[in-house]
């Protein structure tokens, strides 16, 4: 248990130093800035590409949140938690994706092609689902249905759910992410869960 | 408490978002009502399904991500302060669109520039989950929240990271994309050189065969320029390929790349060549290089000298 504490402890220290990092990134290192994306980075695309459901898209929403953050570090002050600091702008600019979705309506995942309809997120799905058929076909049609049950939600309901469900993200947390109150996340989650639920009821 | 308000209710409950006293009502209400049970069993089987679906980032897509991010912020040079990296940036981005276009080039080029080297080799093991999953320190990129409850036990929501063994046929696109990333990594040149032994062989697409002309143009490992060689063998009429080729061998400073491009350049009769050939005569510094423009020049019936 020792050795797992002190594993533990080893390994989140430059966690601990967050702020320092961020100190150093401000001042023009560049390698701080590289360990600050490197911490984040991989929540942030996983955000993009559940929201989105495209990896060109959620491939820009990463550009852009870090080149944010590049240009805008100067004017963080630590009144906030710097997850929380990133997640609004990341939120941001994946709320602004959506809703100019909307305009043009909604770009499902799912693509007809001569070979009938592929979800084109197959492209980019891991290896590890193919291993075993069944389990990838069972993805790929489950897949397919959150695809469309999602289009179902307002962008903001889409958020709530997704740094709820899959971020892990506390209520309280999400709604001063998003600017809003703690009792509005709640209902949009509400919200959200019962569309998604109701989509999804005959296949599950 | 209705069953109405508790099924309601049952989001926040499996989200652990339910005040500890209203936790205790709803939980009273479960264990006496078969229709909420039921319910609430309904909600964790839409919640593991959703959960199980979950979309996760590929290791290629995100070294690509990376790489491009890494590339446009080094694009601007190092300075003290973050306000001069600003207007930098402003200098960068806020100039014509003609000089954007050239810029986004250059970053597309480099992609892959940072392969995702996730988690050290052996990561120590902390125990096991709730569920009976082994976990691994190294895995751990971040914990999110902690929350004890009364009873001594404590839930940890972290983020994992992890390394991932991709195995796949080297003609699958999502293989070589990978492949592609790991070759613009500058930092490991080895990695580079294994990567190179398996495209070489996979000339034939398009994508790769860009790659390894780059690579011989670009690349500051020779191993890698010698390998991307190989990889052309097949591909010396190629008008593209000879570009490049004939660019390289003046301008590439390794005298075995120098000599190997001369093999690929005069396996087939071109006069255009004879003039670089007699030039590189005079002026290159390595005895070998020059007797193989002096044989090539020969087997064409051209002159060694220029008069």
């Amino acid at each position: 248990m020792q050795n797992a504490v002190g594993a533990i402890t080893a390994r989140l220290a430059p966690q601990m130093d967050e702020a320092g990092l961020i100190r150093a990134a401000q001042n023009g290192d560049g390698d701080a800035f590289e360990r600050l994306v490197r911490t984040y980075d991989q929540s942030v695309l996983r955000i993009a590409m559940n929201l989105l459901r495209s990896p060109e898209d959620a491939r820009d929403v990463y550009q852009e949140s870090f080149l944010r953050v590049y240009r805008n570090l100067q004017n963080f002050r630590f009144d906030c938690s710097f997850h929380t600091w990133l997640y609004r702008i990341v939120t941001n600019i994946c709320l602004d994706h959506l809703r100019k979705r909307k305009v043009r309506k909604e770009e499902s995942s799912v693509v007809e092609t001569g070979d009938g309809p592929v979800d084109r997120m197959d492209q980019v799905r891991e290896e590890g689902a193919h291993s075993d058929p069944e389990r990838h076909l069972w993805n790929r049609q489950l897949g397919s249905r959150i695809s469309g049950c999602l289009e179902s939600l307002t962008p903001r309901e889409r958020m709530v759910f997704e740094l709820r469900h899959f971020q892990g993200m506390r209520l309280r947390n999400i709604g001063e992410t998003l600017g809003t109150t703690e009792e509005a996340a709640k209902n949009c989650l509400f919200r959200a869960t019962q569309k998604m639920r109701a989509g999804l009821g005959d296949l599950l | 408490m209705k069953c109405e308000l508790v099924q309601q209710e049952i989001p926040l409950y499996v989200y652990g978002e339910m005040p500890a006293p209203a936790e205790e009502i709803f939980e009273e209400h479960i264990n006496v009502c078969l229709l909420c049970e039921q319910e609430l069993k309904k909600y964790r089987a839409f919640s593991d399904a959703i959960t199980n679906a979950v979309e996760v980032p590929p290791v290629w897509l995100i070294a690509e991500c990376r790489q491009s991010l890494s590339h446009l912020t080094r694009e601007s040079p190092k300075r003290t302060h973050i306000q001069t990296w600003k207007l930098n940036w402003d200098w960068i981005f806020g100039s014509s669109i003609a000089f954007k276009v050239p810029l986004g080039a250059m970053a597309l080029l480099a992609l892959g520039f940072l392969v995702a080297r996730l988690m050290p080799n052996v990561v120590p093991s902390l125990g096991s989950s709730s569920d009976g999953e082994i976990i691994y320190a190294g895995l751990i990129s971040s914990v999110r929240s902690v929350q004890p409850d009364s009873s001594g036990h404590v839930q940890i929501d972290v983020d994992e990271t992890r390394r991932r063994v991709i195995s796949g046929n080297v003609q699958d696109s999502n293989i070589q994309q990978l492949l592609l990333a790991a070759l613009r990594d500058e930092s490991n040149s080895g990695v580079r050189v294994d990567v190179m032994n398996v495209l070489k062989d996979q000339a034939g697409t398009a994508n790769v065969r860009k790659a390894l002309l780059e690579a011989v143009a670009h690349d500051p490992n020779p191993g890698v320029r010698l390998k991307a060689l190989e990889g052309l063998k097949r591909f010396e009429a190629d008008p593209e390929t000879r570009k490049t080729l004939s660019r390289a061998l003046l301008a590439d400073s390794n005298p075995a790349v120098r000599m190997q491009v001369i093999d690929l350049l005069t396996s087939q009769k071109d006069d255009s060549l004879i003039g670089m050939f007699q030039s590189l005569v005079q002026k290159d510094d390595n005895s070998y290089v020059v007797q193989k423009c002096q044989r090539a020049l020969q087997e064409q019936n051209a002159s060694i000298g220029t008069f």
